[in-house]
């Protein structure tokens, strides 16, 4: 089964101390085997956002004019990005795309790509949305 | 005796575009097909702005039915992979609300190619040029003659480095300092152009625009874009490089300012007043000024 919600970094780290204490109280092996389960893709997907999101900053430093990149920084607004390099076959999707490539490699080496597609960043208005992008279709990709 | 004039302000940019395979990326294969409308095919420059349609119609028979048009038609292809495009090309000028009218059609195969410098590590471009090569015939009616017309139009687009010279990139900085009253942005094109018929003349061109952006701050927090309100600068200067012409050559220069509301991600509802004096050759355009304040729907579909 797979359970989608969001939740910010902070929360996170709450929820992950809530069931790593949910699962030191608990007598049942099957139960804190479960949950320890349930930490560690949580820890996983805390990782990968963290990764993809530093990653993704470090890949569009030349590109910006050197703004803050926050969570809800509005790329196309606020972080000098050329109109041409967001609209480009060749600009900010070929970032994307090679950092989703990245991680494709490294934690599904089987799998191939679900590329992002430039009517998905069309959609796209905040850098979280950019991260959450390239997450989504690394966890599409089989 | 009183007259009613019913007047039909449209403009529009609209594109669609339909994959041959569902993967549209990556693929060397990869073709698109594309359908977009704009102003005018010259180059990527003209092409973005959106297309003009304006149509008086007097109720009234000693009053005749008048246009302002300025509008393509492109249906072509275009490879991801190799950023090669090609397409057919049907573009109508016609205005017949300025003192010296204008009306011309156009027809012809459109030629697309991005040259891109790119990073070698992520594939991204830190610099591209984008041409457009044009062959069109030309049907001027006012004149009553016919004429092919070859045109090249070439950007210079830097994606890295100081934003004042990156083109398409608003600066300074958003939300400090000046950033938050004013940011200035620029876009350009070089080209030259070539004009059959009686004329016979090789034609260099060079388009610049200059955009203002007033509070941008408070344009990204109410439309989640920097022009709300905006002030936009053309010139577009044209020399003969090698034949004479007795066309008007005056450069044509425009200013234009408008408010432009955005409804959703991408359709917008723009009332702009643009101001416009010159001539241009290629569109049957003889020097002159005129003002023109025009309603611009862009729909995406």
């Amino acid at each position: 089964m797979k359970i989608e919600f969001n939740i910010d970094k902070r929360d996170v780290k709450i929820l992950i101390k809530a069931l790593e204490f949910a699962a030191s109280k608990s007598n049942n092996q099957s139960s804190v085997n479960s949950l320890q389960n349930i930490i560690q893709e949580i820890k996983e997907d805390l990782n990968n956002g963290i990764k993809v999101s530093n990653k993704l900053k470090s890949e569009l430093k030349g590109y910006t004019d050197g703004s803050l990149i926050l969570a809800n920084t509005k790329f196309r607004t606020q972080l000098g990005l050329s109109n041409a390099f967001i609209k480009s076959d060749n600009g900010l999707i070929r970032i994307m795309n090679y950092i989703l490539k990245l991680l494709v490699k490294m934690y599904k080496p089987q799998a191939k790509p679900d590329f992002i597609k430039k009517s998905e960043i069309d959609e796209a208005k905040t850098f979280k949305d950019l991260v959450n992008l390239i997450i989504n279709n690394y966890e599409g990709s089989n | 005796m009183k007259v009613r004039i019913n007047i039909l302000v449209i403009s529009l940019i609209c594109t669609f575009s339909a994959s041959s395979q569902n993967t549209l990326f990556h693929s060397n294969d990869s073709l698109r097909i594309n359908l977009s409308i704009g102003k005018a095919s010259d180059n990527q420059f003209t092409k973005s702005e959106g297309a003009e349609i304006i149509g008086t119609f007097p109720e009234n028979d000693s009053i005749s039915n008048s246009w302002l048009t300025n509008a393509y038609l492109e249906f072509g292809m275009v490879s991801d992979s190799t950023h090669w495009s090609i397409g057919l090309v049907g573009e109508i000028h016609r205005n017949t609300l300025v003192e010296k009218k204008q009306h011309v059609e156009q027809l012809g195969v459109k030629l697309g190619k991005i040259i891109a410098f790119k990073d070698k590590k992520t594939g991204a471009s830190n610099f591209e040029i984008p041409i457009t090569i044009g062959l069109k015939q030309s049907k001027d009616f006012v004149k009553n003659t016919t004429a092919f017309q070859g045109t090249l139009g070439m950007s210079f687009n830097k994606f890295k480095g100081t934003p004042l010279l990156k083109t398409q990139t608003a600066f300074p900085k958003f939300n400090s300092g000046f950033g938050r009253i004013l940011q200035f942005s620029h876009n350009h094109n070089i080209g030259l152009s070539y004009l059959g018929g009686n004329e016979n003349v090789y034609l260099g061109q060079f388009d610049f625009e200059i955009n203002t952006y007033f509070l941008p701050t408070l344009s990204d927090k109410l439309i989640n874009k920097k022009d709300l309100f905006k002030l936009q600068f053309k010139y577009s200067g044209r020399t003969e490089l090698f034949g004479k012409t007795d066309l008007d050559l005056n450069s044509l220069i425009s200013f234009q300012t408008g408010v432009n509301l955005t409804f959703n991600k991408k359709n917008s509802l723009e009332l702009v007043y643009v101001w416009n004096q010159g001539a241009n050759p290629l569109k049957g355009l003889e020097n002159q000024k005129y003002e023109s304040l025009i309603v611009k729907v862009k729909v995406f579909l």
